[in-house]
């Protein structure tokens, strides 16, 4: 595939997902990869996927959603997850039933739970096949509000910018050192592989940003011509191009909504625009694209 | 303790003043020796954990013993029924004098235990948030980041996580 196609591709399925957060879609999406809990401990092999991302992006709340475990229209008391969680599910499939091993490796991938959790699933010899990895357009969840206020006021001030707006900028830095991180965690598990791997970019949180869905996807999605990539669409680039499009075959940026809910920090907020009906569409979407990659469609 | 805690001096002392980058590598020495101290504890509620399960046990056997000989005793030797009563009883009384001296011991070492556990976890988790943009904006070098990233990676995210 040339390398216009590839990224075509990435971007067309965006945009077919994008459409499904338009305020005034309607239609319901067909499920083709229902989960379900696993109760067989003697199963055979699961397929090994990841759910990684900086802190606060809502790996947790997605790894949730995927379950099915979430209740929607009700927020939780949400904590800081203390170590990588990990489950096996059960997905029933037009193909049949298979099972997955899915593991959200912690945010703080310098702490002894997510060094723990990155031996254990990406050293080794060890890794997953396929990785979702959770984004939020600098929408993440800071949980030490304290330290990071001093450098959020440190950051170089812009005209008619907004204090959420430069929340915003301060994770959306963070963000590209975890996806740097991220990306030589997978290079070194991945390169040189059988089995096609996949990946998946998760954009969390796209009740907060439902209108500017085609910018949030210009920043995510390396551009036709790569001087136009953003940062991490170059990370992105880059990261395709080390390990070869055979191997990266199947790449997608999706829009997600696990749980619609307000989004604050110190005296501003956001409010959501979503409701159950965006998230159960985003999300089998989601459930659907796994299928698909895991070659279950 | 080789290292003062980093807000000991109230940012009085001139000379002690550096970058906010050696504020943070003061803050995660400091996080170190207490985790040693947490260690220790650690170690030290393990063994009192161990010793007050013994000693369960031994007073457990202690007085089946004491029930079966009372019971499989033969009928009239009075004297004889009273015997493993005295034998038994101090000993009995001594092991819940035992275990009682432990808990003692235990409550005081396991608050400082959380208490340091919990102040390792705060100094940790603010290092951790700040330190991307603070190594950015001071131009670290690889070497210097990697150590520090290297150094949080044995520390807990919350008291959940174990250690």
């Amino acid at each position: 595939m040339a390398v216009d196609d590839y990224w075509e591709a990435v971007r067309t399925r965006w945009s077919r997902s994008t459409v499904l957060a338009n305020v005034d879609y309607a239609a319901s999406v067909p499920n083709h990869f229902k989960v379900a809990r696993n109760l067989n401990i003697f199963a055979p092999p699961r397929i090994p996927l990841a759910v990684t991302g900086m802190r606060g992006a809502g790996k947790t709340t997605l790894h949730k959603a995927l379950r099915g475990r979430l209740t929607i229209g009700q927020s939780e008391d949400r904590l800081e997850s203390p170590k990588k969680e990990a489950e096996v599910i059960l997905a029933r499939t037009p193909s049949g039933k298979r099972r997955f091993q899915l593991v959200v490796i912690p945010g703080q991938k310098d702490s002894l739970p997510g060094q723990r959790a990155v031996n254990a699933h990406f050293k080794g010899g060890r890794f997953p096949l396929g990785v979702i990895h959770v984004v939020s357009w600098g929408y993440s969840k800071i949980w030490d509000a304290e330290s990071a206020r001093s450098e959020i006021d440190a950051l170089p001030v812009t005209a008619g910018e907004s204090h959420i707006d430069r929340v915003r900028k301060y994770n959306l830095e963070l963000e590209l050192g975890d996806f740097r991180l991220t990306r030589e965690l997978l290079q070194d598990c991945w390169q040189d592989r059988n089995p096609a791997v996949w990946l998946i970019i998760a954009v969390a949180k796209v009740d907060l940003f439902r209108g500017d869905l085609s910018e949030a996807g210009r920043y995510y999605l390396p551009a036709s011509n790569p001087n136009h990539d953003s940062e991490f669409a170059k990370e992105l680039r880059g990261f395709v191009n080390f390990l070869g499009e055979g191997l990266m075959r199947r790449l997608a940026v999706l829009p997600v909504s696990s749980l619609p809910e307000r989004y604050a920090h110190g005296n501003s907020a956001i409010e959501s625009s979503g409701d159950f009906d965006l998230s159960s569409r985003l999300a089998v979407n989601l459930s659907n694209t796994i299928g698909d990659f895991c070659g279950l469609g | 303790m080789a290292w003062d805690s980093p807000s000991d001096d109230g940012g009085r002392d001139a000379s002690r003043q550096g970058t906010l980058g050696d504020d943070l590598e003061r803050s995660v020495a400091y996080a170190e020796q207490l985790m040693i101290s947490i260690n220790r504890a650690r170690s030290r509620l393990r063994t009192f954990r161990l010793v007050q399960v013994a000693l369960f046990f031994v007073g457990a056997t202690m007085a089946v013993t004491l029930a079966l000989s009372v019971s499989l005793s033969p009928a009239g030797s009075a004297g004889s029924e009273l015997q493993p009563f005295t034998i038994y009883l101090p000993i009995m009384a001594g092991i819940v004098g035992v275990a009682g001296g432990l808990t003692f011991f235990v409550g005081p070492l396991r608050r400082q235990y959380e208490s340091d556990l919990m102040t390792t976890i705060e100094i940790t988790r603010a290092v951790r948030e700040v330190l991307p943009a603070v190594a950015k904006r001071e131009n670290w070098t690889e070497i210097r980041h990697g150590t520090m990233r290297a150094r949080l990676s044995r520390f807990p995210i919350s008291d959940r996580s174990g250690i």
